[in-house]
C-alpha cells in the first residue's frame, strides 16, 4: 500500500511552522543536563552491600522507559537492590515506577503494584498478551517476575499463571516474536552460579585488600527462552530451541535480524566468555554460531567482558551492525556487518578502540543525538570494583559517560569532553535506557547508577536537526510491532531501523523509532516491513513530529 | 715487595738504556717494568722505542698489546697483536689475545675464530680453549662451548674457571643435571665463590630440586649480599612454588641490600605484570630506568606496562626511548607495533612489525600481529601469509587460529574458516580452563589439588612437560598422590 501524507493534517499546521523553523537551524552543540532531581525522579539505587564484597553488588540494576499508562509520554521504572547479609539501613528497598506528569515525575510505585522487594536486576517491557498495554518482565537475583499490565495503572504478578519460573541469577531480557506467530516470546540471559552463602575471598592477599571476584571464579549458566503460547502462558523452550546449548555468562541481550532473512536472531553479550549469536531458522529454533559469524570474540580471538549491547545500521548499508560494551583495558567492540553472514570487528579502525580502553562500559545505545541521520553511540561507564583505585590508580570506580559521534565515513569521534556537562560527571553507570522523555524530538537518557542517585540526562534545547518519530502498532497481533523494519528515505539517503525496545544493559527503551533527517524537512518515503510479512510504503511525510503507523499504511500524526 | 723489585728493575734498565740507547732488549724490558709499576707513559714510550729499533719482536708486540688491553684501549691492542702476527703468524698467544680484544669490543665471531686458531698452533693452550668456550657461551652456541671447555679442562684440569664455564655451558645447553657436578667440583676447592653457588642453585632450580636450589642461592646471597642475581633467582624459585609474597619480599630485601640494582626492580615489575598489576609493574620499571637510564630494557618494560595500562602515548614515548638505545630489539618493535595498532595506525604498525619479524623470524607473536596489521589494512592475502607463519611456529595459539579463520572468510574459503574455527574452539577452551585454574591457584598458592588439576588438564592437551612441572611443585609441597602421578607421567615422557 502506498500513501502520501504531506500536509494531510491541517489542524497541526501551526505547530509544523514552528518545527520548520527549527529545521532550518544548523546543527548545534549537543548538551545534556541531569534533570533527575529537578523533575522529581528521586531514585537512589542501593546494592544492599556492606563490606563483604558480595558479587551481586557489582552488577547494578536496570531501568525501563515505557508508557505504562498509555498517555503518550514516557514513564520510568527502576530496579532496586535488596539487603544483603550485614546491611542495616532502616529503609525498604523496592523497585520504583515514576509516572511522567509533564515537567515532573510522580512516584506511583505503591499503586502500580510494581514495588517488589526482591533483588532486582533488569527488565523488558512489551505487550506480551496483545491487550494494548505494556507489560513488564523483571529479572532478579532470585526468581524473576512477569507483570501483566491490567490497563488501569496497575500490574499483576502473572509469573505463576504464565508458567514462568526462572530462579537463577538473570540479567537482561527481551521480548520478540521468534516464530512470527504474532505473540511475543521471551529471551532471558542468565549470568553465573552464585550464592551469598558461598562468597569467595578475592583481591590482593599480599596487601590484604579484598575486592570483588572476577567472573572467572564462577560457572556460567544457560539462558532461557520462553515461547508465548498466545493464551497468557509461556512454555520453556530453552532446550528445544537450542538456547540451552549456548552456556555463557549472559548480561546484555538483543534480538535482531542480522542476516536479513526476515526473522529475529538473538545476540547475547557474555562476561569474559564467548558471546552468543543464536541464528533463528524462522520457527524459533536457533543455531548458536557466534564464532563463525565473527561476533563471539574480539579481533584477537579473545573473549571480552560483554555488558551492554545494541545494533543499528551505523554505516547505512542496509545491514545491522553490532556494538558491545566491555571491561576497562578492553575496548568496546564494534562489529560491522559484512552482508554475507559474517561480521568483522572494526573497533580500532572506526576510532572506538583507544577511547574506551580506560573505562568500563555498561548501558549503551546507537542513538542519533544530533539528528544528522547517522547513528552516534552513547555509553554509560563505571567500574565494577569499588576500591579499584587501590589496585590501579589509573582507574576510578565512578567514571564519565561517553558520546561517540558518527562522522558518516565509518568512523566515530569521542566528543565527550567537548559536550561536557552532565556527561563528565563521574558516576557508576549501569543500566541505561533511551527515549524522548520530553517528546521534543531528540533522545534523552535515563541511567541507573550503581548504589547511587539515578540520572535523567535531558538532551537540552531544540533538536539539532530535523527528525521524524514513528510509533508502529501491529493489528491484533504483535501490537508493539517488535521486529518491524523501517526504511526512511529523505534527500536521497536511506536509513533503516527495527522496532525493538530491548537493548543496552538490563534496560528497556522507548519503543518508538527516531530518525534524524539533517537539513531535510520532508521524508520522501517510509517503507515498513511488518513482522510476519506485509510491506507498506508511505510517501512525502513532513518531518519534526511523531506519527502512528499501522499495517495497511495507515498513518496519523500524534498529538504531543 | 713486587713494587720494589719493579722499581729496582726500572732503575737498572734505565741506566742500561742510557748507556746503550740502541739496546732494544733493554727497552722492551724497561717497558715491561714500567708497565708493572704503573708508569703508563714510561711503558708506552719504552715499548715504542724497542719496537722502533727492532720491529720484528712478536713477543714485545704482544706485551705492548697487553699493555693497551689492560688500559682498555682495545683498538690499539688489536693493532699491536696484529703486528705480532705479521712477524709470527703462528704465535698462539697473539692469536688468543687478539681474540680477547675482539671479545671486549663485542666482535664475538671474530674472537671465536682467533681463539680457535690459537689452539691450532698450541694444542695444549688451555686459556685459548677456555676463551673459545666462553665466547661460544656468549654466542649461544652451547654445544660448541661444551666441546671447547671439555678440551680446556683436559688441558688444564686444575683450572677452576674451565670447570665453571663448562657448567655454565651445560646449563645453557639445557643440561643442568650435567652442569651440577662441574659446579660442585669448583665449590669443593673454592667454597666461598658466590657466583658458583648461585649458578649451582640455578641449575638445581632447573631440575626442580627446590631445596638444594634455595640452599645454594641463599649461600651465594650470604657470601655476596649485594649481588642482584641471587635475589632475582630466589624470587623466581618462590614464584614457581606459588609463593608470590615471598618472591616480592626477597626482592625488597635485595633493593635494601643493593639499592642501585636495576635488575631487581625489573624482576619486581615482571612479577607485578604477571599478576596484571600493571601500575605496580610500571613503578618498578620506572625505578629501574632511573637507575640505569642508558639501558634499553627498562624503558622497553616501562613501555609494555604503559601499553597494558592503555596509556598509549606514554607507552609510545617509552618504547621510542628504548629504541634509541637499541634499535634492533625484536620484542621492542613488537610492542611498538602493538601500540601503533591500538592507536589505529596500521600502516606504521605493519612497517615496524615487519622489521621485528626480520629480526626474530621464529617468534609467532610477531607474525600474528603482523597478520593483524595486514588485516586492518584489508590486505587479506598478506594477513593470511603472516598468520600461517605464526601457525607453523606454534599451531596451538588460539588468536592465530582465530585470525586464520577470519582471513579465510574474507577470502571466501568458508570450509577452511570452519576448520580453523574448530581448532580455535578446542585450543581456546583449553586456554580458558587453564586460565581459570591458574587464577584459582594464585588465590590458593599452596594448593596441591589445583596443581594436580592443572597437570591433568595439561596432560590431556599434550603439554606433558608443563604437566610434569605442576606435579613436581605438588610433590615439593608434600603431595604423595602427585608423586605417583609424576612417576606415571615420567614413564610416559620417556616412552615419548
Amino acid at each position: 500500500m502506498r500513501r502520501s501524507f504531506l500536509f494531510s493534517c491541517k489542524k497541526e499546521k501551526r505547530i509544523w511552522s514552528l518545527f520548520l523553523l527549527i529545521g532550518t537551524l544548523s546543527a548545534q552543540n549537543i548538551s545534556f543536563k541531569d534533570m533527575a532531581a529537578e523533575m522529581g525522579l528521586n531514585f537512589v539505587h542501593d546494592h544492599g552491600g556492606t563490606d563483604q564484597k558480595f558479587y551481586v553488588e557489582t552488577m547494578g540494576s536496570g531501568c525501563a522507559i515505557l508508557d505504562y499508562d498509555d498517555d503518550g509520554d514516557l514513564d520510568i521504572f527502576f530496579l532496586q537492590g535488596a539487603p544483603l547479609p550485614g546491611w542495616k539501613k532502616k529503609t525498604t528497598l523496592r523497585n520504583q515506577l515514576f509516572r511522567n506528569d509533564g515537567d515532573q515525575f510522580t512516584d506511583v510505585t505503591g499503586e502500580s503494584g510494581l514495588g517488589d522487594t526482591s533483588y532486582g536486576i533488569g527488565c523488558a517491557a512489551a505487550d506480551y498478551d496483545n491487550d494494548g498495554d505494556t507489560d513488564l518482565y523483571v529479572t532478579n537475583f532470585g526468581p524473576d517476575i512477569l507483570y501483566r499490565n491490567e490497563g488501569d495503572g496497575t500490574f499483576a504478578d502473572a509469573s505463576y499463571a504464565a508458567g514462568i519460573s526462572n530462579p537463577l541469577w538473570s540479567a537482561s531480557a527481551a521480548f520478540f516474536d521468534a516464530d512470527n506467530d504474532g505473540w511475543l516470546d521471551l529471551f532471558v540471559t542468565n549470568y553465573v552460579e552464585y550464592s551469598l552463602e558461598k562468597n569467595p575471598w578475592c583481591g590482593d592477599q599480599r596487601k590484604d585488600q579484598r575486592a570483588y571476584c572476577d567472573p572467572d571464579v564462577f560457572m556460567g549458566i544457560s539462558d532461557v527462552f520462553y515461547h508465548n503460547n498466545g493464551d497468557g502462558t509461556f512454555s520453556d523452550m530453552s532446550e528445544k530451541s537450542n538456547v540451552m546449548k549456548g552456556k555463557g555468562k549472559g548480561l546484555g541481550v538483543i534480538p535482531a535480524d542480522f542476516d536479513n532473512d526476515g526473522d529475529m536472531d538473538v545476540y547475547v553479550a557474555n562476561d569474559k566468555v564467548m558471546n552468543n549469536l543464536f541464528i533463528n531458522d524462522g520457527t524459533g529454533i536457533f543455531k548458536e554460531d557466534a564464532l563463525f559469524a565473527g561476533v563471539g570474540f574480539n579481533e584477537n580471538g579473545q573473549a571480552e567482558a560483554g555488558m551492554g549491547v545494541d545494533f543499528a545500521d551505523y554505516n547505512r548499508d542496509g545491514w545491522l551492525d553490532l556494538f558491545v560494551t566491555n571491561f576497562s583495558g578492553e575496548s568496546n567492540t564494534l562489529y560491522r556487518n559484512d552482508k554475507n553472514g559474517f561480521l568483522t570487528d572494526v573497533t580500532f579502525a572506526a576510532g572506538l578502540g583507544q577511547p574506551s580502553l580506560e573505562v568500563l562500559g555498561f548501558g549503551t545505545n546507537f542513538v542519533d543525538l544530533d539528528l544528522d541521520g547517522w547513528e552516534d553511540i552513547f555509553v554509560a561507564n563505571g567500574h565494577v570494583i569499588d576500591n579499584i583505585e587501590l589496585f590501579n590508580p589509573d582507574y576510578t570506580h565512578a567514571q564519565r559517560k561517553q558520546v561517540f559521534m558518527n562522522r558518516g565515513d565509518g568512523t566515530f569521534i569521542d566528543k565527550t569532553s567537548e559536550i561536557g556537562g552532565a556527561l563528565q560527571e563521574p558516576q557508576v553507570g549501569r543500566g541505561a535506557a533511551f527515549g524522548d522523555i520530553d517528546n521534543d524530538g531528540d533522545i534523552d537518557i535515563v541511567i541507573s547508577n550503581n548504589n547511587g542517585q539515578a540520572s535523567l540526562l535531558i538532551n537540552e534545547g531544540p533538536p539539532k536537526n530535523n527528525w521524524i518519530g514513528l510509533l508502529l502498532e501491529g493489528r491484533l497481533y504483535n501490537l508493539d510491532a517488535i521486529g518491524a523494519r523501517v526504511t526512511v528515505t529523505s534527500g536521497g539517503n536511506s536509513q533503516i531501523a527495527t522496532v525493538n525496545p530491548s537493548a543496552s544493559y538490563l534496560a528497556s527503551n522507548d519503543k518508538r523509532l527516531q530518525f534524524g533527517l539533517g537539513s531535510q524537512t520532508v521524508v520522501n518515503e517510509i517503507s515498513i516491513q511488518w513482522p510476519g510479512g506485509g510491506v507498506d510504503r508511505i510517501e512525502n511525510i513532513e518531518g519534526n513530529r511523531y506519527y502512528l503507523i499501522q499495517p495497511g499504511g495507515k498513518i496519523s500524526a500524534i498529538q504531543q | 715487595m713486587e713494587q720494589d723489585l719493579n722499581g729496582r728493575a726500572s732503575e737498572l734498565l734505565s741506566e742500561i738504556v742510557t748507556d746503550e740507547p740502541e739496546n732494544f732488549v733493554a727497552w722492551a724490558g724497561l717497558g715491561k717494568a714500567y708497565d708493572r709499576s704503573g708508569n703508563i707513559m714510561g711503558a708506552s714510550e719504552a715499548y715504542r722505542k724497542s719496537l722502533s729499533l727492532k720491529p720484528n719482536q712478536p713477543d714485545v708486540w704482544v706485551s705492548f698489546g697487553n699493555f693497551y688491553f689492560r688500559g682498555k684501549s682495545y683498538q690499539q691492542s688489536v693493532s699491536a697483536y696484529q703486528s705480532a702476527l705479521k712477524y709470527d703468524p703462528e704465535n698462539a698467544k697473539a692469536q688468543n689475545n687478539l681474540g680477547s680484544a675482539y671479545m671486549e669490543m663485542g666482535e664475538l665471531e671474530k674472537a671465536a675464530s682467533h681463539f680457535s686458531t690459537a689452539t691450532k698452533f698450541d694444542g695444549g693452550y688451555a686459556l685459548a680453549y677456555r676463551n673459545a668456550g666462553d665466547v661460544n657461551i656468549r654466542l649461544g652456541n652451547f654445544s660448541k662451548a661444551i666441546e671447547w671447555l671439555g678440551k680446556a679442562t683436559e688441558a688444564d684440569p686444575e683450572n677452576l674457571f674451565g670447570w665453571y664455564w663448562l657448567g655454565r655451558a651445560y646449563v645453557g645447553a639445557g643440561q643442568p643435571k650435567t652442569a651440577i657436578p662441574h659446579f660442585l667440583r669448583v665449590l669443593t676447592r673454592r667454597p666461598e665463590l658466590p657466583q658458583v653457588h648461585h649458578d649451582l642453585g640455578e641449575a638445581y632450580f632447573l631440575i626442580r630440586d627446590y631445596e638444594k636450589a634455595m640452599e645454594h642461592v641463599k649461600t651465594g646471597m650470604r657470601i655476596n649480599p649485594t649481588g642482584p642475581k641471587s635475589y632475582v633467582t630466589l624470587s623466581r624459585i618462590y614464584i614457581h612454588l606459588g609463593r608470590q609474597r615471598d618472591a616480592l619480599a626477597i626482592l625488597e630485601k635485595g633493593t635494601e641490600a643493593n639499592p642501585s640494582a636495576a635488575a631487581i626492580y625489573i624482576e619486581m615489575g615482571d612479577i607485578h605484570k604477571s599478576g596484571s598489576r600493571h601500575n605496580d609493574a610500571l613503578r618498578a620499571y620506572t625505578r629501574a630506568v632511573a637507575l640505569e637510564p642508558e639501558r634499553w630494557f627498562g624503558n622497553y618494560k616501562r613501555g609494555v606496562a604503559l601499553y597494558y595500562l592503555s596509556q598509549l602515548e606514554q607507552a609510545e614515548t617509552a618504547l621510542n626511548e628504548a629504541s634509541k638505545l637499541n634499535p634492533s630489539a625484536a620484542p621492542l618493535k613488537l610492542f611498538q607495533g602493538l601500540v601503533t595498532l591500538a592507536q589505529n595506525r596500521p600502516e606504521e604498525a605493519r612497517i615496524v612489525l615487519k622489521e621485528a619479524s626480520q629480526l626474530e623470524v621464529n617468534n609467532p607473536d610477531i607474525w600474528f600481529h603482523l597478520g593483524q596489521a595486514n588485516q586492518r589494512l584489508g590486505d587479506w592475502n598478506r594477513a593470511k601469509d603472516s598468520f600461517e607463519k605464526a601457525y607453523d611456529l606454534n599451531p596451538r595459539k588460539s588468536e592465530v587460529l582465530y585470525g586464520l579463520s577470519e582471513v579465510n572468510k574474507k577470502l571466501g574459503d568458508r570450509e577452511k574458516a570452519r576448520e580453523y574455527n574448530r581448532l580455535f574452539k578446542d585450543v581456546s577452551q583449553f586456554e580458558e580452563e587453564q586460565n581459570v585454574l591458574e587464577k584459582k591457584l594464585s588465590g590458593k598458592p599452596n594448593s596441591t589439588e589445583l596443581r594436580r588439576d592443572l597437570a591433568t588438564l595439561l596432560e590431556k592437551n599434550g603439554a606433558l612437560e608443563e604437566a610434569m612441572e605442576y606435579l613436581r611443585q605438588a610433590v615439593y609441597l608434600g603431595d604423595e598422590e602427585a608423586s605417583t602421578e609424576m612417576d606415571r607421567l615420567e614413564k610416559l615422557l620417556v616412552r615419548r
